[in-house]
């Protein structure tokens, strides 16, 4: 019987980096999810994908920092080896096609092998929070009010509940920026913050200390918060991924 | 009008899992609702997980869409949370692809795959918005159908439902659709148009019969009240599944579902028949699909999905006759490209360890194996063709192969069972550990077996030559369960049980009748809901609905009921005769066992000649089928 034309095991020729949103309905996935999703995406776009070894091969495929269910992202990145490269524009069309609503591919680059993983070289991701319209509290100046406030504090104490417990951690250092963007009236925060080795910082948390800061009340949370971007640390200096 | 987007998405931010309340899952169809003539929404009384995880919803959504004067969408039942938040934003329940109010549907078809799961269906149809009685439902209520293993006996839910299909569904859902329409067309009134509908074969409409009860409580006669109602009601069985549409894609979930895998489906029915089993009754003849046609299916699914794994689903999928053949082609085909093969149901025998061995490799996880009962001799009564042998050369072959872990399934409760056949359990579980120790000590390893007996409660089924059996008090399962907790216990053994009250309400809904339908009204009234899932199971509040509607449910459970009586299904057929079932429960009393037809000969059970029908195993003709 002839071999399934899908994808074999072999050496990886080519490693092809991608770059997904995580959007609408697939905000809810979880990271999990989200790599399920992809692994069957590039199984369906029948791309010549390297499998791991083992007894049970799966996608050599590796994926930037989780993130929170229910945030979005415009800057999921997904490196993926490939046992020949058909270029990155036919990667690119066959995906297209094989992605579920909300991951759609934003770009898509084939990288000479051997370079550094993501994980490597991810330092920071940056995030925008929108506060919403409908959250009258919520206005500009005391949103400003309270970004300012959380930047002059000595330290942030949060406390993270994983199923081993619960552990408290200092947020204030691994902020690396907080502003206000100017716009159309409803309050719009930029962060810049950890990812990596140093540390990782989940967007919620820096928004609901913002909120508390703020006075919106315990329950609030942000209309939407959206990851923007990967850095890596080049010269002392956070500079985009791709 | 589609429901309130904004205030759902609202509470998808606080509910959990949010993941199964969206549209747009890979492969969902989403057509425009006013450019088709029908629209029906597929209900499963579950959670999105297990509703998504069931191949007849599968293979219905598949069907009815294929369709261009039909759309059809899912719903799922809320889980609690999001359930709770629906009714306190008034938030009704709605069809995942259009976002659309389940009361604007023309047909609402639910799948009754369970009998713990009526509740949720009060508590769909009450968020809907739909009246859950048939009678007080008018024309502008969608057609409020069913479907599934509780068709055989739907009298408990009977009231609630203007329609329900007894039997495989991939040929009569068109022919309901069609003669809704027809119906549509000619402006009848609903008694009318259920009157065509009764006329469907394999459609069974509650309201067309009467049911009069003795002084004892018994039932005194069902009859008909329509010259439309057919008695009995024939259930419909496809005849050969090769020429019905299978699925060739999948709805793949956003979250993970609990069998989030492809299911080809390898044969339908089963003929071992083990004397308790529902499905190995109901589902008859075997029909086994070609083997080409599955290879062919398998590669579509995989192209189409994405999945990384493919499970060869049936009753016991060992028993396809091209087994081998089929395990090997997609091992083939697909061992090397990251999808794996799985066999979801063992027989006991060191045949099917090695296909396991095969499709496994090195993910051996644990095998199960369901012995049933503890002795040969009640094992001859329930029918199970199982011997003490087999299943000790079955766990030396798992034992020898790498597997670790086996679980043995056993049954507690089954007529005749007394403590010998309890002890026996006791016994193979140990026998089977030593087994464990010395494979696993032959083969080098320090690791040590684990055997995990799990044991559930007999529960009788209609349909079943054991109808007519009561269900064991709660009070001595307890006491069963507590002899086997002191006994089955010690390094590498382990014991799971099921919840005694949850098998007492199986037992009392699967032999129910309709006057329990105002118990469940009342139970749902009190809350009850999800009772399927250990933690929210409300015993009391059952109490006190049975006690409010004035039934007994120990009448239904706990009695003896004889062969003279009028059962509460009498007027529905699965194709199993009466006498044939008569025969096989005095056959069980004498501990008489009855070969399966598969193997090559006829054991007259009815179906085939009562439906026109033949078993079709590939390899190999059945003879004697009059
Ligand atoms: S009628 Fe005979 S061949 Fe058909 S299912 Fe029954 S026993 Fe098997």
């Amino acid at each position: 019987m002839e071999r399934n034309a899908l994808s074999s095991p072999g050496k990886p020729q080519a490693t092809c980096r991608l770059r997904l949103t995580k959007t609408g309905p697939a905000r809810f996935m979880s990271h999990l999810d989200f790599i399920r999703a992809a692994e069957r995406a590039v199984r369906r776009a029948d791309l010549p994908v390297a499998l791991t070894e083992g007894f049970h091969p799966h996608p050599r495929m590796s994926f930037s920092p989780a993130l929170p269910v229910g945030v979005e992202s415009e800057c999921e990145l997904i490196d993926v080896d490939l046992r020949e490269s058909p270029g990155a524009d036919e990667v690119a069309r066959r995906l297209g096609r094989a992605l579920p609503p909300g991951m759609r591919l934003v770009s898509c680059m084939v990288l000479p092998r051997g370079g550094p993983s993501l994980s490597s070289m991810i330092r920071a991701a940056s995030y925008q929070v929108d506060f919403g319209r409908d959250n009258v509290a919520a206005r500009p100046d005391v949103i400003e009010a309270a970004i300012e406030g959380l930047l002059r504090a000595n330290a942030i104490p949060v406390s993270r509940t994983t199923p081993k417990g619960t552990r408290e951690f200092d947020l204030r250092p691994l902020i690396y920026d907080l502003r206000l963007l100017r716009g159309d009236g409803a309050a719009s925060v930029h962060m810049l913050v950890a990812a990596g080795p140093r540390g990782h910082v989940r967007p919620d948390d820096v928004a609901r200390e913002i909120a508390r800061r703020a006075g919106l009340g315990p329950g609030a949370r942000p209309a939407r918060i959206v990851r923007k971007e990967f850095y890596v640390e080049r010269e002392g200096r956070f500079r985009p991924l791709l | 009008m589609q429901i309130d987007s904004r205030l759902l998405d609202e509470i998808l931010e606080v509910v959990e899992r949010p993941a199964r309340y969206v549209n747009g899952e890979w492969n969902a169809v989403h057509k425009r609702l006013d450019e088709v003539d029908v629209r029906v929404l597929l209900a499963f009384p579950d959670t999105y997980e297990v509703g998504m995880s069931h191949l007849g919803l599968k293979i219905l959504y598949y069907i009815l869409n294929q369709r261009d004067d039909v759309a059809c969408e899912r719903t799922f039942m809320p889980w609690v949370d999001m359930h709770a938040a629906m009714r306190d934003k008034g938030i009704p329940l709605y069809s995942l692809e259009s976002r659309l109010p389940a009361r604007e549907f023309d047909i609402l078809g639910f799948s009754l795959q369970y009998e713990l799961s009526y509740t949720n269906v009060l508590a769909m149809l009450d968020l809907a918005g739909i009246p859950a009685r048939s009678e007080a439902r008018g024309a502008d209520h969608p057609l409020v159908i069913a479907g599934g293993p509780c068709a055989y006996n739907p009298e408990p839910v009977a009231p609630f439902f203007d329609a329900i299909l007894l039997g495989e569904g991939e040929e009569a859902v068109g022919e309901i659709v069609d003669e809704y329409k027809r119906a549509r067309r000619e402006s009848l009134s609903r008694r009318e148009m259920l009157e065509v509908l009764a006329r469907v074969p394999g459609v069974y409409v509650p309201s067309l019969y009467d049911v009069e009860y003795r002084e004892d409580g018994k039932i005194a006669r069902i009859f008909p009240t329509s010259p439309a109602a057919a008695y009995p009601v024939q259930k419909r069985v496809v005849r050969d599944l090769g020429a019905v549409p299978f699925p060739d894609n999948f709805v793949v979930p956003f979250a993970e579902i609990i069998h989030d895998r492809i299911m080809l489906e390898v044969f339908r029915g089963c003929t071992h028949g083990c004397r308790f089993c529902q499905a190995g009754m109901v589902y008859r003849p075997v029909r086994e699909r070609d083997l080409d046609d599955l290879c062919e299916l398998a590669r579509r699914l995989v192209t189409s999905t994405g999945y990384e794994e493919i499970s060869l689903m049936s009753l016991s999928s060992a028993d396809y006759s091209r087994i081998r053949e089929l395990v090997s082609n997609l091992l083939q085909r697909y061992s090397g490209s990251g999808v794996a093969v799985s066999l979801p149901s063992l027989r006991v025998d060191s045949f099917s360890v090695d296909l396991a061995k095969e499709v496994e490799k090195g993910r051996k996880t644990g095998l199960t194996f369901a012995p049933e009962a503890g002795t040969q001799r009640l094992r001859d009564v329930i029918n199970k063709g199982v011997t003490r042998n087999d299943l000790l050369e079955a766990v030396r072959a798992a034992f020898a192969a790498g597997w670790q872990a086996v679980k043995l399934y056993f049954m507690i409760g089954l007529p005749t069972e007394t403590e010998d056949d309890l002890a026996g359990i006791v016994n193979l579980a140990r026998e089977v550990l030593a087994c464990g120790r010395e494979e696993l000590k032959r083969g080098h390893t320090t690791r040590s077996p684990q055997v995990t007996v799990s044991v559930s409660s007999f529960v009788p089924k209609a349909h079943t030559p054991f109808q007519w059996h009561p269900q064991a008090p709660m009070e001595e399962l307890v006491a069963k369960q507590d002899y086997l907790k002191r006994r089955l216990r010690g390094k590498g053994l382990k014991l799971a049980w099921h919840d005694v009250k949850a098998s007492f309400l199986e037992a009392v809904f699967s032999r129910g009748d309709r006057r329990l339908a105002a118990a469940l009204e009342e139970a749902a009234a009190l809350g009850c809901r999800f009772d399927a899932w250990h933690e929210e199971l409300r015993f009391d509040k059952w109490q006190e609905a049975f006690a409010r509607s004035g039934v007994d449910p120990k009448f239904y459970a706990n009695t003896h009921w004889s062969y003279d009586d009028v059962l509460p299904w009498d007027h529905l057929s699965a194709g199993v005769s009466r006498d044939y079932l008569v025969a096989e429960s005095r056959r069980a009393a004498e501990g008489v066992p009855t070969p399966d037809c598969r193997l090559g000969k006829c054991v007259k059970c009815g179906v085939c000649p009562q439906l026109k029908v033949a078993p079709r195993i590939l390899a190999r003709p059945v003879e004697g089928v009059s």
